[in-house]
């Protein structure tokens, strides 16, 4: 039993790393066909990884009613707004024209929305408190924030054409070598991660999970 | 129940759909949809002021109809399609036609797979899951490494590279010259900058200086961008308050108070 | 005792109520909504380029359109999609649309509904297919390089795909002429590695200005051939395709948002840095 939980899952992910990998290079029916089929397979064990994201959610709203935390009210609001919501959806689809459409369209959308539209006042508040230029770094970032701003709306156009100008150099030119230089330690740090994986020296992603 | 479980999983309500459909589209609903979409967007806004028991209450109810939506998305392209289908393909509406699911037994090792996450929830059981992520993040990671190295890697290092005009005879080819140079030093004084096994002294902490000045830049840009974004937002969520809650036609006149007219 | 200084008007600038600010920003929305100034708009090279390709593709050409964002982004990105989507129809482009953010579906069947008001012969199945979710992302992007009716078996209104007209002479990621993806985060990134550039496809990017400017390296590095960043973006193609709607209408409100931020920030700005100033004489004085 020590095996299967210590170290058949090294062994496995080791295996698997290693034969998809290898298969990116046999150009063979039997490698293509084995490659597919993989891809059918993850597709079910992700969505049982989506269910379960969904059942830890409800078990944690269920425990706070459970054990009556305060504030448990909301939680039950939770909970029967799932149920009510999976019922109609399972029943009758949830494309528009149906009860679960309706809910989507009138309760679900204008909540996700406005929570993110919020934010539009946060970001507002905290320019004026905190963008301050008390730094040679912070002033770049101030000067290519507050170029970028103005000269990607019609009012830096409408204010003179060379704001839009240098806001579209400054988009094409620093900010892309910026993240350009992001992008290839990004690449090269999946790289180093993936190979860590697949010789099993990197484990976290298991979890831990006894 | 039989019957029931039939109707769940072949979704066989034709008939009512289209009276359901004009019910919900026309009329009243429509009505009571935007006014209740407009209260609720009142009730995540005054979370600006404070946290309130009204945002709380949008909060949850948020979190419940979300899982929901998505629970039922799982059901009706996963579950139903992927799962139970080529298992049991005799409860395809489309069974026996060209349309109709095949058997196929082998979903069934996935499946158990996909079982042994969710015994995470079971106190105790909670390793079976360390199976299943071992055979997905290692067969994914095996399936990423070279396509990460192809596709991602060399294409933007290449063009790190390639951008550079050695031969400069004109001012357009100067600036595209110095927008290279730009490319090129950038890129990589943000790579040095990054790369921490050394210690950024001497010329490597003057060219991770500069780096840092790219990285400034870059977030800036993005900070600029994040401003138009949460506008964006908030000018879509005021255009539905506006023009479909309190109604074009009010609006209107009480703009017209203010034209001076 | 030692005497309690008043603040000066700059402290007391620098300490303003944040509801101040809020409200000047409801006002610099709601204002221009109900008085539009029609500020001109200027069309960037990113979004020109991509409505030349979709402009140059002969008719029936396949195209991909990607929608990868929820009721979070749908603002900026909504009328994006319409405005692509009406493109496509008016230049008989056949368009497959595979969702990935399992928030979105809805969105799209929505679009769909509104655009059939203006296209009623617009078909499913043999115009388009609305292909609907499919949970695992980078692990569907990979899926549909074999075939897309074996990643959805079922379309969004529950029809088998494998029997559609444009299913069945466009089934594989690498049959697509043109794409268009629309991205509120880094999926964009797994279908540019597990996609277009494996099968070679040129692909645009309709994305929320929040991850607009790091769409750019890939832009130079010619992995995308435009980018329509933000609602802007979204205003810049409705101007294209001459059919002005919710984007540009909202542009003025953005504009004076903006301009107010830039104001905002610059005053904050002057105001420290001569209060800093005061600060350091007062100390030395003082010393």
């Amino acid at each position: 039993m020590q095996f299967f939980r210590k170290q058949f899952p090294v062994l496995l992910a080791f295996v698997m790393g290693m034969l998809l990998f290898v298969q990116y290079f046999v150009p063979s029916k039997l490698s293509k066909g084995f490659y597919e089929g993989f891809a059918d397979w993850l597709i079910v064990i992700a969505g049982f990884a989506a269910i379960f994201a969904i059942a830890s959610l409800l078990h944690y709203h269920m425990g706070k009613i459970r054990k009556r935390v305060l504030g448990y009210g909301f939680s039950v609001i939770t909970i029967v707004a799932f149920i009510q919501m999976l019922v109609l959806g399972f029943v009758f689809h949830y494309r528009p024209g149906t009860p679960a459409g309706w809910e989507y369209q009138w309760l679900f959308v204008p909540m996700q929305a406005t929570m993110f539209a919020t934010l539009a006042f946060f970001i507002a508040s905290a320019a004026f408190r905190a963008f301050r230029a008390r730094t040679w770094e912070a002033l770049a970032l101030l000067l290519a924030g507050l170029i970028v701003m103005i000269g990607r709306v019609p009012i830096g156009e409408f204010i003179s054409p060379h704001l839009s100008t240098f806001s579209d150099w400054i988009l094409n030119n620093p900010n892309m070598a910026g993240y350009r230089g992001i992008l290839l330690g990004v690449a090269l740090a999946q790289i180093a991660i993936a190979v860590r994986i697949i010789f099993g020296i990197e484990r976290t992603y298991m979890g831990g999970g006894d | 129940m039989t019957h029931l479980a039939i109707i769940l999983l072949q979704n066989d309500l034709a008939p009512w759909q289209e009276v359901m459909s004009t019910f919900l589209t026309e009329g009243g609903m429509p009505v009571l949809g935007t006014w209740i979409a407009a209260g609720l967007t009142l009730c995540m806004l005054s979370f600006v002021y404070k946290d309130n028991p009204f945002f709380r209450f949008g909060e949850h109810l948020y979190l419940g109809i979300s899982a929901a939506y998505v629970m039922t998305i799982y059901w009706f392209n996963f579950l139903k399609p992927k799962f139970v289908y080529p298992l049991i393909p005799v409860l395809d509406p489309h069974y026996g036609t060209p349309e109709g699911t095949s058997l196929n037994l082998w979903i069934i090792v996935p499946g158990i797979l996909g079982v042994f996450i969710l015994m995470r929830l079971i106190p105790g059981q909670g390793w079976f899951s360390r199976i299943t992520f071992a055979f997905y993040i290692g067969g994914f990671t095996g399936v990423a490494l070279p396509r990460i190295f192809a596709g991602f890697l060399l294409p933007q290092f290449f063009a790190t590279m390639e951008a550079i005009p050695w031969r400069v005879n004109s001012i357009d080819s100067a600036v595209l010259l110095l927008n290279s140079l730009i490319l090129f030093i950038g890129a990589l004084s943000v790579l040095v900058y990054f790369f921490f096994s050394m210690e950024h002294r001497g010329f490597i902490g003057r060219v991770s200086r500069v780096g840092i000045y790219m990285l400034m830049i870059a977030f800036g840009a993005s900070f600029g961008y994040t401003i138009m974004a949460r506008v964006s937002l908030l000018i879509g969520r005021m255009q539905f308050l506006m023009f479909d809650w309190i109604g074009e036609e009010i609006v209107a006149r009480i703009a017209s108070l203010f034209h001076g007219g | 005792m030692e005497k309690v200084q008043k603040p000066s008007f700059i402290e007391r600038f620098l300490q303003l109520d944040r509801r101040i600010i809020y409200t000047l920003v409801v006002l610099a929305v709601a204002i221009p909504l109900l008085f539009p100034m029609g500020l001109p708009i200027k069309v960037t090279s990113e979004v020109q380029s991509v409505y030349d390709t979709i402009e140059s593709l002969p008719e029936g050409s396949h195209m991909l359109l990607a929608v990868d964002y929820d009721p979070a982004s749908m603002p900026e990105l909504y009328p994006m999609m319409k405005a692509v989507m009406r493109h496509v129809i008016e230049k008989k482009h056949k368009l497959v649309i595979p969702v990935l953010w399992p928030n979105g579906p809805n969105l799209v069947a929505q679009a769909i509904e509104e655009l059939k008001v203006d296209y009623p012969d617009w078909t499913s199945g043999e115009d388009y297919v609305f292909l609907g979710y499919q949970v695992g992302t980078a692990i569907v992007i990979i899926s549909m390089g074999s075939s897309f009716s074996r990643t959805f078996p079922h379309d969004f209104y529950g029809s088998t795909t494998k029997t559609m007209p444009l299913i069945k002479e466009y089934d594989k990621f690498a049959q697509t002429d043109y794409m268009v993806m629309l991205e509120a985060g880094s999926t964009g990134d797994s279908w540019i590695i597990f996609a277009t550039e494996p099968y070679d496809v040129e692909v645009a990017a309709g994305v929320t200005a929040v991850v607009a400017p790091q769409y750019y390296p890939f832009l130079q590095a010619k992995q995308i051939n435009g980018i329509l960043g933000g609602l802007k973006g979204a205003a810049e193609y409705e101007l294209l395709i001459d059919k002005p709607a919710m984007a540009v209408s909202a542009m003025d409100s953005q504009s004076i948002v903006h301009a107010l931020i830039f104001v905002v920030i610059i005053i904050a700005n002057i105001f420290a840095f001569v209060l800093a100033g005061q600060k350091r004489r007062q100390a030395r004085e003082e010393a």
